[in-house]
């Protein structure tokens, strides 16, 4: 997730840095040498509890020093200067809100404390109240609010400054699902605008709805960066696998046997087609040929193992 | 009323003053488990409390198990179990002794109870820890301790509120297997609070959706979803032509990126896109029937009473200015990905 | 909408109907049209992890449930057996400390009649005996035991009896349940007023029975002056009842345990602190009626036959208390009444 941009007449500096950095509590290791540049666009972030996030948050949000290494934000030491967090929106996982304001007051008070006058705050807090559907209920007390509510109070708050850093800890936790595919749209169109946007999630499906660019942490270190199909290729220990669902799966499998990165079949079940490979591109690109020209009617394709739960299994065998 | 209902009403309102919490609800919940959807101020806690017999409704009739909500509330919590959405057990109790007196609570003899509370502690996964403290317990295991002490006299209906909040992927996984146990081993029925409608489908075959106090819909998720049959591609390396070469071929098409769904005419339909494939030098990692899950039901359903999906437009317009604490040194920022 | 009667559905209060329409497509970021220029890394792996396997067997229960009343027991049964033993209410180990300091401190009395009779010294047995001034002085003399003992054992004692079910969200454990809110209130008042009796009352039984049986004494003495104890035990539970009405009342009102502890002890004592000060500068006695320690007192002594230390007449101090205790516990009862089960 560097920066795709080579032109060197610019200053690239990422949104969020970490360079070798580790944190201890003492003899507990909260991360473990973790480097990590990130740019724009949305970052997923996995990992079990305990394997580091909430550490990895603390240190962003300049909560904690880190115990070696550099983060920075925008360039900036977040622990000695806390200019960049009028740029930075974010929302925790458990953090009590004051829960005798009320949520206009709440995130209206968070727009001042950027240097806005009370009327520009006012009128931002409404709007992005309004935006996280929270205007009908917006004078009401934060205590007196369901999970749903407070998750989108929370999220409001972060947005009201359009912040380009926006760290998210389980932001979906607690919302329907209108509100939940509402939030993910707006985290996809504000990465696709050029935003940083981190977000983090025990629930699979949501990233991937979400993101293809993940980070994993495990035991407070990095276990993967990047693209989760590009992660996926570099599990070679695992090959790549292709289902076809058709009603003569050992006719179809005769056709593939002859290509080259093909190196094995197998027949799951009585419709299926399982066919093997190191290389799944180049499978996949003469496919359409060999599939056309077989006369045999497939109805389903599918990588079975090309998404985050099995890259999760693989990667955590023997850990 | 009819007998294979647990949970019938007729009519039912509950009002706080002018506030109409639930409007004329006419639920028919059958036996086996199903999902109580709806909205954050749908009435999802109303309804419980009107279910469970805690208040008093403002017209109307219900029954519970053929017991009727106004006059036997407490027979009907007898013989409900309930788990609630938030902290409710004590945190310095063990596990086996917060157990033991819910049952007590019940009526049930501190003896019986006592050894109901060991086996139905074994039965959620809490055996090797039941003597431990609640405040020593994982969100996970507090969650399977709520579980333990709505189950603890067999109750015919759960109603089960957000059971699977905060958990993570394996305890998801074993909460979700447990009631599904529940319903299917046990025989027990089950209703669902949620949020999450990959874990109501998992477990129910049927759902009850709740907005703003009024019945949307209720019935079993397959016949409620008459949603078109679409079949969803995900192409690599050319998904627009392959979307032309879709339409030339008179297919009906929406794209998102590289996520194609073209609709379902009939099974040739997937030969024609593989076709189209071959023609346009376009990968295929993809090909499945969408099936509308219950989450795309829901989303529908709400677009279908006026409830759109934001977008960021909607958040961006009609800014003021924002406002931007100088960084000391001017950043430039490279191409956006 | 179409409609279809076989089916199992009702869409809009319509039967048979159900949603038609498209499912909302989307896409993922960062999936665009095509990865190539994609990167990532794999980090190396460290050690293993063993895993568990366990059967889970659904299993039935068919016994019966029992009524009301052995559901109230057990709630009594939680509380008062969790003094003593594990497995019930979890009483702080400092607050059970306390209240045992608390109990034998009640007792000297006891300890120095005994102490008098067994070394023959009379002074000591005269001046510590049961006597008319002495059975009133072990329930309401205000030193040592209605400054220290009473008010502290009382504020242990309520501390957390309702804001912890507040606090921790057990009420939807008990209301969720065919337990009313009536019975749980009487419940959690007999508990604290059981165990705030035998440190009152119990310990006055034992004041006088104690020295009964150590000094040998006859019939006749158990006839003059059983009716003494009987009033002093009435006064004790006057006592009892009041602390604990109003104790409970505070507890319904916070979330935490010391506010209503704190708040018991600054009533009973602030109360009679400031009637006391007003009393010696204006040399007037009605401010007492504020002070519920010293209506109870005042009661003790015409029931006891003591010279009233106060100027008023008894029927003040009874009406005052009487209207202390109904506030009370007209708080209480609206505030369990508004204990949650769910939450909106």
């Amino acid at each position: 997730m560097n920066s795709q941009n080579t032109d060197n007449s610019s200053i690239v500096v990422p949104a969020l840095m970490l360079d070798h950095v580790s944190k201890w509590y003492g003899n507990i290791v909260g991360l473990n040498d973790v480097s990590i540049a990130i740019n724009g666009g949305v970052t997923g972030l996995l990992g079990m509890n305990g394997a580091g996030k909430s550490t990895l948050f603390k240190l962003i949000v300049g909560k904690l020093k880190p115990s070696q290494g550099t983060v920075r934000l925008f360039g900036i030491n977040p622990w000695e200067n806390k200019a960049p967090f009028s740029r930075i929106g974010y929302v925790p996982e458990h953090e009590k809100l004051y829960d005798w304001m009320t949520a206009f007051d709440f995130v209206t008070i968070m727009a001042r404390l950027f240097g806005h006058s009370r009327e520009q705050a006012e009128e931002r807090a409404k709007h992005v109240l309004k935006f996280v559907g929270l205007d009908d209920v917006m004078h009401k007390e934060l205590g007196k609010y369901s999970k749903g509510m407070r998750q989108r109070a929370k999220i409001a708050q972060a947005l009201v400054n359009d912040p380009d850093l926006i760290i998210l800890d389980e932001p979906l936790q607690g919302c329907d699902p209108l509100a939940r595919t509402t939030i993910m749209n707006v985290i996809r169109e504000l990465g696709s605008m050029g935003k940083t946007i981190v977000v983090s999630s025990h629930i699979l499906s949501e990233i991937e709805r979400i993101t293809e660019q993940i980070v994993i942490l495990h035991n407070g270190r990095l276990l993967a960066l990047g693209n989760l199909h590009a992660i996926r290729d570099l599990l070679d220990k695992h090959p790549h696998r292709i289902s076809l669902t058709t009603e003569e799966p050992r006719e179809l499998a005769s056709k593939f046997l002859n290509h080259e990165s093909v190196y094995g079949v197998h027949f799951p079940s009585k419709n299926e087609l399982l066919i093997e490979t190191h290389d799944l591109g180049k499978v996949h690109n003469d496919m359409p040929f060999i599939l056309d020209n077989s006369g045999i009617r497939v109805t389903a394709i599918e990588n079975p193992d090309d998404n985050l739960e099995s890259i999760l299994e693989y990667l955590m065998e023997g850990r | 009323m009819s007998l294979d209902n647990v949970v019938e009403t007729i009519n039912l309102v509950k009002s706080y003053g002018k506030h109409v919490a639930l409007d004329s609800i006419n639920l028919k919940i059958k036996s086996g488990a199903t999902g109580l959807l709806g909205p954050n101020g749908a009435g999802k806690s109303t309804l419980f409390k009107t279910i469970l017999g805690l208040i008093s409704i403002t017209s109307g009739d219900g029954m519970v198990l053929n017991h009727n909500i106004r006059e036997e509330g407490p027979m009907i919590r007898a013989k409900i179990g309930y788990m609630p959405e938030y902290d409710c057990l004590s945190p310095e109790l063990e596990a086996i002794h917060q157990v033991a007196y819910s049952g007590e609570l019940l009526g049930m003899n501190p003896s019986i109870a006592m050894q109901r509370a060991h086996e139905v502690l074994e039965y959620v996964g809490l055996k090797d820890q039941r003597y431990r403290t609640l405040e020593t317990f994982s969100t996970g295991m507090k969650q399977s301790a709520k579980l333990a002490c709505g189950l603890i006299h067999d109750p015919e209906l759960l109603i089960a509120d957000e059971p699977t909040n905060g958990l993570d992927a394996e305890h998801r996984d074993f909460m979700l297997n447990t009631l599904n146990q529940i319903v299917n081993q046990g025989g027990r029925s089950l209703i669902m609070a949620s949020h999450l409608m990959n874990d109501v489908e998992r477990v129910c075959e049927r759902i009850v959706m709740l907005h703003k106090g009024k019945l949307i819909a209720q019935g079993k998720i397959e016949d409620l979803k008459a949603i078109e049959r679409e079949v969803e591609v995900h192409a690599w390396g050319g998904a627009s032509k392959l979307e032309e070469c879709l339409i030339d071929g008179g297919l009906k098409v929406r794209r998102t990126g590289r996520v194609l769904r073209v609709v379902h005419v009939d099974d040739s339909t997937y030969d024609q896109i593989i076709s189209a494939a071959a023609k346009s030098k376009c990968q295929i990692r993809r090909m499945q029937d969408h099936e509308a899950s219950l989450e795309d039901l829901f989303i529908r359903i709400m677009e279908t009473l006026g409830y759109g999906i934001k977008s960021s437009e909607e958040l961006l317009e009609n800014n003021p200015n924002i406002k931007n604490v100088d960084a000391p040194f001017e950043l430039k920022q490279g191409g956006v990905l | 909408m179409t409609e279809d009667l076989s089916l199992d559905s009702e869409f809009l209060g319509q039967e048979g109907a159900n949603v038609t329409g498209f499912s909302r497509m989307e896409a993922a970021y960062g999936s665009g049209d095509g990865d190539e220029g994609a990167t990532a890394a794999v980090a190396s792996k460290p050690n293993a992890e063993v895993g568990t396997i366990f059967e889970q067997i659904y299993r039935p229960w068919n016994g019966t449930l029992n009524s009301r009343w052995v559901r109230n027991w057990s709630i009594l049964r939680h509380h008062i057996y969790g003094m003593f033993s594990k497995g019930h209410r979890p009483w702080g180990w400092p607050v059970r400390i306390s209240l045992l300091v608390l109990l034998l401190g009640s007792l000297n009395d006891l300890f120095l009649s005994f102490l008098g009779n067994a070394t023959g010294v009379d002074e000591l047995s005269r001046l510590f005996s049961p006597s008319r001034e002495n059975l009133y002085a072990h329930v309401l003399g205000f030193f040592p035991r209605n400054v220290f003992c009473f008010p502290i054992a009382a504020a242990l004692l309520v501390g957390g009896m309702i804001s912890e079910d507040r606090k921790n969200g057990t009420s939807a454990i008990y209301f969720s349940r065919p337990v009313n809110r009536t019975d749980y209130t009487v419940m959690k008042f007999i508990s604290v007023a059981i165990l705030l009796s035998i440190l009152i009352v119990g310990t006055l039984a034992a004041y006088y029975v104690g020295d009964l049986v150590l000094s040998g004494e006859g019939w006749a003495y158990v006839l003059d002056t059983f009716p003494l104890f009987f009033a002093a035990a009435i006064a004790g539970l006057f006592l009892v009842f009041t602390y604990s009405s109003i104790g409970l009342a505070l507890s319904s009102i916070s979330r935490g345990k010391f506010f209503p502890a704190i708040s018991l002890l600054g009533i009973i004592l602030g109360t009679k602190f400031i009637a006391f000060l007003i009393s010696q500068l204006y040399n007037d006695s009605i401010v007492y009626l504020l002070s519920p320690y010293d209506c109870i007192a005042h009661l003790g002594q015409s029931m006891m036959g003591i010279t009233s230390t106060y100027d008023h007449p008894y029927t003040w101090s009874l009406v005052s208390i009487i209207i202390m205790n109904a506030i009370s516990l007209y708080v209480l009862t609206a505030r369990v009444s508004s204990m949650e089960v769910t939450r909106e």
